[in-house]
C-alpha cells in the first residue's frame, strides 16, 4: 500500500512538477512566515526576523532542494536531465557520434548474430512443459577412427526403456527426414516427418489442439497403428486449419496413415533446426522394413524425461551397465574384429537436452563458440578505439567540465553525466546491432551447407537476444566509458584555469590502450592464419579423385518398383546422357558413396586373410564408367566395362590400400576374393585404383571393393562429367530423366565439388569468419594508432617547431614519430605473442580437432602475423609522421 | 535561552513527529514549535530535515496531509496521524522504552 503511495506521489511530482513545486514553496513559505511572525511578536523588526529565521532554519532554496532530493523521482529526473543533455552533446559532434555508433554496431552486431545462432540452435528450451527434465541418452565413442555418435537398435531401445521406467520415461525417434506426401495418388510433394515411439507426446507433455495425439497403446498393435499426427503449422499451411482432416487417410513415405489429430501450436518437434510436419508411430513406419528385431541395425535416437529429483549420475550408471551387458551378450558374439573394437569404445551418457537433440547446433558449437570469442575480442579492440576517441574529446571539453566543477557540480555528478553519454552511444549501437544481427544471422546460415531438410531455425530476436545485446552494450559502455568519465571528472580544478598550453596526459593512456589493441590483434591474426591454413590444407589434400566438372544427382522412384525396370531405366538414362555432346562420361553407383556412411562388409581372401583379423571393407557397386567420371585413377589392370555387368564371370576392382594390405608387393590382379552377402561367388580382381576419400577428407581411407552394378539393382546416384557449365548440364539432366521412365524424379542435383566442400563446412565457416574478424581487428588497430598519433602530432606542433628551429632535420622528426609508433607496436606485439602462445598451449586439446596439417604453435605463422601487424602499424603511422615533418617552425612557434 | 540545542539521536525524528501529531493535527511549523517546547529547547529542528521527514512519513502512509487555512489567513498543510501511523508510534515507543531501559541498566551497572 505504502509502496504504491510512494510510487504515486513520486509520479505526481515527476509529471505535475510545477504544481508540486508551488505547493512546496507555499508550505515552506508559510513555515518561515509563521516563525518570523513569532519573532516579530517579541519585538524584532520584520527584516531582522526573516534573516534570523533563515540563519537558524536554513534558507528556503536549500531546504527546497533537500526536500526534493528525498524522493526516488529525483534520481529519475536527474537521469532524464543527463540523457537530454547527452543527446544534445552528441548531436553537437555528429562525426564522433557516427564513428562510435558505427563501430559499436559492427562489434555488438557480430556478437549478437553469433549469439542468436547459438541460442536458436543450441540453447533455447523446447516449447514443452519442464524442458529441463528432458535428457538425451547419447551413445558415443571418442576413440580414433570410431569417434562419433551412434544410434540404437529397436531391441536395445526396448531393453533400456524398461530400465528407464524406474527413473522416468524414455522415448525413441528416428532421424527426421523429408519424404513423399500425398492425399491419394502419386505426387511430388515432400514433407518433413518424424517416426516416434508412441509415448513421444505423453512424455513431452504435448497436447492435441484437435483430435488426439499418439498414445502409448498405438505401439502395441502388431506392426503398429497407422495413425498420424500433424503439426499445427502444417495443418494451417496445407489444410487451411480444416477440422475435416480428422479421420482422413494420407500417404506419408508411400504408406497410408489415418490422421488422428493435430499437435499444440508452436510445437515443432525435438530438433530446433527442423520443423516437423507429421509424426507417425515408429512401429508403423518400420513395419515393412523387417529390420526392427535386428540388434545390429541402429536407427533410433533415445531421449527421456527424468522425474524431478532423480540423481542423473546414478541413472546414467544404470544405463551404462545395461548397455555394456547388451553389448557383451548380444552384439559381441557375432561382431567382426573391427566392429568389436568399435563396440569396446562405446559408452552411453545422459546429456541435458532441454533444447532438444540440437544435432546441427552441436555440430557447429565449437566453431561458433570460437567465433563468438573472436567477435568479443574484436569488440574489445573497438572499445579501446572508442575510449581513445573519448579521451581526445574530453581533453577538448576540459574547459566545460571545469566550469561545471567550479559552479559546484559534484565530481560524481559529472562522471555520471559523462557516463550517461557513453551508455547512450553504446545503447544506440546495440539497437542498430539487433537490426544488423538479423541480417548477419541469415548470412551465417547461408554459409552452412545445404541440408536435405529445410533449415527452420527460429531466428527472430527474442528476449534472450535483446538481453544479450543490451548487456553487451552495458558492459561495453563500462569498458570504454567508465575510465574516461572518472578521469575527466577528477581533473584538478586549479590546473585548468592556469590556461595556456596543456601537455596531454591522455596520450600515455592512449598509447597504453594501443598496446592492448595490438596485443589482442596478434592472437586473432594467428588464429585466423591457423584456420585458413587448415582450410587450405584440407582443400589441397589429395582426395584420390577429381570432383571438378562433375555433377551428381539421385533418382527417386515409387517403392516396390521392380529391379528390372530400375536397371533398365538407369542404363537408359546413362546412355541418353552420354549421347549428349557436352557430356564426357556418365555413370552411377550404389547410394551414399559420399556423405555419412557407406556400405561395409567383410572380405575373405583365400591364402591371405585370417578370420581373426580386421577384414572389414567398404563396398560400392558401380556402373561402367564410374572411375572415369569421378576421375579415380587406375594403377594396375583395367576399369570395369559393360560385359562385367552380365556377372557371368564375377570381377571386382579394389583400391591401393586393400591390394597393399593383402598382397603386399605382389600383384593383386587375378587374385580371388569372396565378400559377405554373396557366399556363392568368387570374384577375380581385374583392376587396382587409387585410394579415394569418399567418406570425408579427414576420415581414414577404407579398404575398398568396387563391384559391377549387376542384375540386382536398387537404385543410387549418378555422376556426370561434362565440359559444359553446371547449369546447362542440369538442364540436360532434367530433360533426359523426364524423357526416360516417367516414374523417376531427379533429386539433390549438385556439383560433386559442393558435396566435397560440404564435408569441410565447419572449417570453411571458421576460416572465413575468423579471417574477416582478424582483418577487422587490424583495421581497428590501424585506425586507433592513426588517431592517437595524429592527435599527439597536432598537440606537439609546438615542440616540433622548436626542435626544427634548433636544427633538427625532417628525417629526425620523422624518425622520432616512427620510433614511438614502433615502440608501441612492438610492445603490443610482444605481449600478443605471449598471449597467443599461452592460448595455443591451454587450448591445444580443444582446437587440435579444428586444425589440419598445422600445429597451433607454428613458427611461420607467428612470424607472418608479427610482420604483417608491424607493417600495418607503420603504414598507419606514416601519415602523422609526414605531417610532423611538414611543420613550419615559424607557424609552430606562433601557434601558442 | 537554555544551552546549545543538541542533535537528535539518529532515527528518532520520525517518532517525535508521530508523537506530536498523536495529540492533534498540526502544520510543519506547529510540529517544530511543539518539539522545541516539549524538549524545553533541547531539540531545534532544521526546516530541511523536518520537511524531508514529513515527506517520507507521508509517502509511507503514516501521516496524511491536507491544506487548511491558518489563524492568520494563510494556507498551510496540516498533518494527521493515520491508523498505520498510530500503530507505528506505539511499536516505536515500546521499542524505545526497552532500549532506554537497557542502556540505563548498562550505565548503572558500574
Amino acid at each position: 500500500m505504502s509502496l504504491f503511495r510512494n510510487f504515486a506521489t513520486g509520479l505526481r511530482s515527476l509529471f505535475r512538477k510545477n504544481q508540486v513545486d508551488r505547493e512546496l514553496d507555499e508550505e515552506l513559505g508559510a513555515y518561515l512566515e509563521m516563525e518570523a511572525a513569532e519573532k516579530m511578536r517579541q519585538g524584532v523588526s520584520r527584516k531582522d526576523a526573516l534573516r534570523e529565521v533563515r540563519l537558524e532554519r536554513g534558507s528556503l532554496e536549500v531546504t527546497k532542494e533537500l526536500v526534493r532530493s528525498g524522493g526516488w523521482e529525483f534520481f529519475v529526473e536527474t537521469c532524464w536531465q543527463d540523457l537530454r543533455f547527452a543527446i544534445r552533446m552528441l548531436r553537437k559532434s555528429p562525426a564522433f557520434t557516427a564513428v562510435a555508433v558505427l563501430t559499436l554496431t559492427l562489434g555488438i552486431g557480430a556478437n549478437t548474430a553469433i549469439f542468436t545462432l547459438l541460442h536458436a540452435s543450441l540453447w533455447r528450451p523446447l516449447p514443452v512443459q519442464d524442458p529441463q527434465e528432458i535428457f538425451h541418452l547419447m551413445r558415443t565413442s571418442s576413440e580414433g577412427d570410431f569417434a562419433g555418435e551412434f544410434s540404437y537398435s529397436f531391441p536395445l531401445f526396448q531393453q533400456l526403456s524398461k530400465i528407464a521406467d524406474s527413473w522416468g520415461e524414455m522415448f525413441a525417434t528416428e532421424t527426421v527426414s523429408s519424404r513423399k506426401f500425398s492425399l491419394d495418388t502419386q505426387s511430388t510433394e515432400r514433407i518433413v516427418g518424424e517416426a516416434v515411439s508412441a509415448n513421444f507426446f505423453s512424455v513431452l507433455h504435448v497436447e492435441p489442439i484437435l483430435g488426439r495425439v499418439l498414445e502409448p497403446q498405438d505401439d502395441n498393435a502388431l506392426g503398429g497403428s497407422h495413425f498420424a499426427v500433424l503439426s499445427h503449422g502444417f495443418w494451417v499451411r496445407r489444410f487451411q486449419s480444416d477440422a475435416a482432416i480428422l479421420g482422413k487417410r494420407i500417404f506419408y513415405d508411400e504408406v497410408p496413415y489415418t490422421v488422428v489429430g493435430v499437435a499444440q501450436p508452436g510445437f515443432f518437434g525435438i530438433e530446433p533446426e527442423v520443423s516437423v510436419d507429421v509424426w507417425v508411430p515408429v512401429t508403423a513406419a518400420s513395419a515393412n522394413r523387417g529390420w526392427r528385431p535386428d540388434p545390429n541395425i541402429n536407427w533410433l535416437r533415445l531421449l527421456l524425461r527424468l522425474r524431478p529429483g532423480v540423481d542423473v549420475s546414478q541413472a546414467q550408471a544404470m544405463f551404462e551397465t545395461a548397455f555394456r551387458a547388451h553389448v557383451a551378450d548380444t552384439l559381441m558374439p557375432g561382431a567382426s574384429p573391427r566392429w568389436k573394437s568399435m563396440l569396446e569404445g562405446q559408452h552411453v551418457t545422459l546429456r541435458p537436452a532441454q533444447s532438444g537433440l540440437a544435432s546441427t547446433g552441436r555440430k557447429y558449437e565449437k566453431p561458433l563458440l570460437v567465433l563468438l570469442a573472436v567477435a568479443m575480442v574484436v569488440l574489445l579492440i573497438s572499445c579501446a578505439n572508442i575510449a581513445n576517441l573519448i579521451l581526445a574529446r574530453n581533453a577538448a571539453r576540459r574547459q566545460e567540465i571545469m566550469v561545471r566543477l567550479a559552479l559546484g557540480a559534484s565530481r560524481g555528478r559529472i562522471a555520471w553525466q559523462l557516463f550517461t553519454e557513453h551508455f547512450l552511444l553504446s545503447f544506440a549501437g546495440a539497437v542498430c546491432a539487433i537490426f544488423l544481427s538479423v541480417w548477419g544471422t541469415r548470412l551465417l546460415l547461408s554459409l552452412l551447407p545445404q541440408s536435405p531438410l529445410p533449415l527452420a531455425f527460429d531466428l527472430r530476436p527474442d528476449f534472450a537476444v535483446f538481453g544479450f545485446a543490451v548487456c553487451t552494450a552495458f558492459v561495453t559502455a563500462t569498458l570504454f566509458g567508465l575510465g574516461p568519465a572518472l578521469r575527466a571528472s577528477s581533473e584538478k580544478l586549479e590546473m585548468s584555469f592556469r590556461g595556456g598550453h596543456q601537455i596531454t596526459a591522455s596520450s600515455s593512456t592512449g598509447r597504453l590502450l594501443l598496446v592492448g589493441q595490438f596485443a589482442l590483434t596478434l592472437p586473432l591474426l594467428v588464429g585466423a592464419g591457423l584456420f585458413l591454413e587448415t582450410l587450405h590444407n584440407l582443400k589441397s589434400s589429395d582426395l584420390g579423385f577429381r570432383p571438378e566438372n562433375v555433377v551428381t544427382f539421385d533418382l527417386s522412384f515409387p517403392k516396390g518398383t521392380s529391379e528390372d525396370r530400375l536397371r533398365q531405366a538407369y542404363a537408359e538414362i546413362q546412355e541418353r546422357l552420354e549421347s549428349h555432346p557436352g557430356v564426357v562420361v556418365a555413370s552411377y553407383s550404389s547410394p551414399s558413396v559420399y556423405g555419412d556412411g557407406g556400405w561395409s562388409g567383410r572380405i575373405t581372401v583365400p591364402g591371405h586373410s585370417t578370420p581373426s583379423e580386421d577384414n572389414d571393407v567398404g563396398m560400392i557397386s558401380v556402373s561402367p564408367g564410374f572411375f572415369e567420371s569421378i576421375g579415380l585413377g587406375l594403377l594396375q589392370g583395367r576399369y570395369l566395362n559393360s560385359q562385367d555387368q552380365e556377372e557371368r564371370h564375377p570381377v571386382a576392382v579394389v583400391n591401393e590400400s586393400l591390394a597393399r594390405y593383402y598382397f603386399g608387393a605382389d600383384s593383386a590382379i587375378g587374385q580371388r576374393i569372396g565378400l559377405t552377402g554373396e557366399p556363392q561367388i568368387v570374384r577375380e580382381i581385374v583392376g587396382v585404383v587409387r585410394d579415394a576419400r569418399h567418406y570425408g577428407i579427414r576420415e581414414r581411407v577404407w579398404r575398398m571393393v568396387y563391384i559391377p552394378a549387376g542384375k540386382s539393382w536398387k537404385g543410387g546416384s549418378f555422376f556426370v562429367r561434362a565440359n559444359v557449365g553446371e547449369h546447362l548440364l542440369s538442364g540436360v539432366i532434367w530433360a533426359e530423366v523426364a524423357a526416360s521412365d516417367k516414374i523417376l524424379q531427379v533429386e539433390r542435383i549438385q556439383p560433386l565439388e559442393t558435396v566435397v566442400n560440404d564435408m569441410i563446412s565447419q572449417e570453411h565457416l571458421t576460416a572465413l569468419l575468423s579471417s574477416a574478424f582478424a582483418a577487422l581487428a587490424c583495421l581497428l588497430a590501424a585506425i586507433g594508432l592513426y588517431g592517437v598519433f595524429a592527435y599527439s602530432v597536432s598537440r606537439r606542433t609546438n615542440e616540433f617547431g622548436i626542435r626544427m628551429a634548433l636544427g633538427a632535420q625532417r628525417r629526425d622528426i620523422r624518425r622520432l614519430v616512427l620510433r614511438q609508433t614502433l615502440g608501441v607496436t612492438l610492445a603490443g606485439v610482444a605481449i600478443g605473442i605471449a598471449v597467443a602462445l599461452g592460448l595455443a598451449r591451454t587450448l591445444a586439446a580443444t582446437i587440435a580437432g579444428m586444425l589440419y596439417g598445422i600445429q597451433s604453435t607454428d613458427i611461420g605463422l607467428f612470424v607472418g602475423a608479427t610482420v604483417s601487424l608491424i607493417a600495418v602499424a607503420l603504414v598507419a603511422a606514416l601519415l602523422p609522421a609526414r605531417r610532423a615533418t611538414h611543420v613550419d617552425p615559424l607557424v609552430a612557434l606562433r601557434y601558442e | 535561552m537554555p544551552d546549545k540545542p543538541s542533535d537528535l539521536v539518529q532515527g528518532t525524528l520520525d517518532m517525535l513527529i508521530l508523537k506530536t501529531l498523536a495529540l492533534e493535527p498540526m502544520h510543519g511549523y506547529g510540529i517544530s514549535v511543539r518539539i522545541e517546547q516539549m524538549s524545553k529547547g533541547v531539540f531545534r529542528l532544521n526546516a530541511g530535515s523536518l520537511f524531508l521527514a514529513i515527506q517520507r512519513l507521508e509517502r509511507d502512509g503514516l501521516i496524511d496531509g491536507e491544506w487548511k487555512p491558518t489563524e492568520n489567513n494563510r494556507r498551510a498543510r496540516y498533518y494527521t496521524l493515520t491508523a498505520k501511523g498510530r500503530k507505528r508510534l506505539d511499536s516505536e515507543t515500546r521499542e524505545w522504552g526497552r532500549q532506554v531501559a537497557a542502556i540505563g541498566r548498562i550505565l548503572e551497572a558500574s
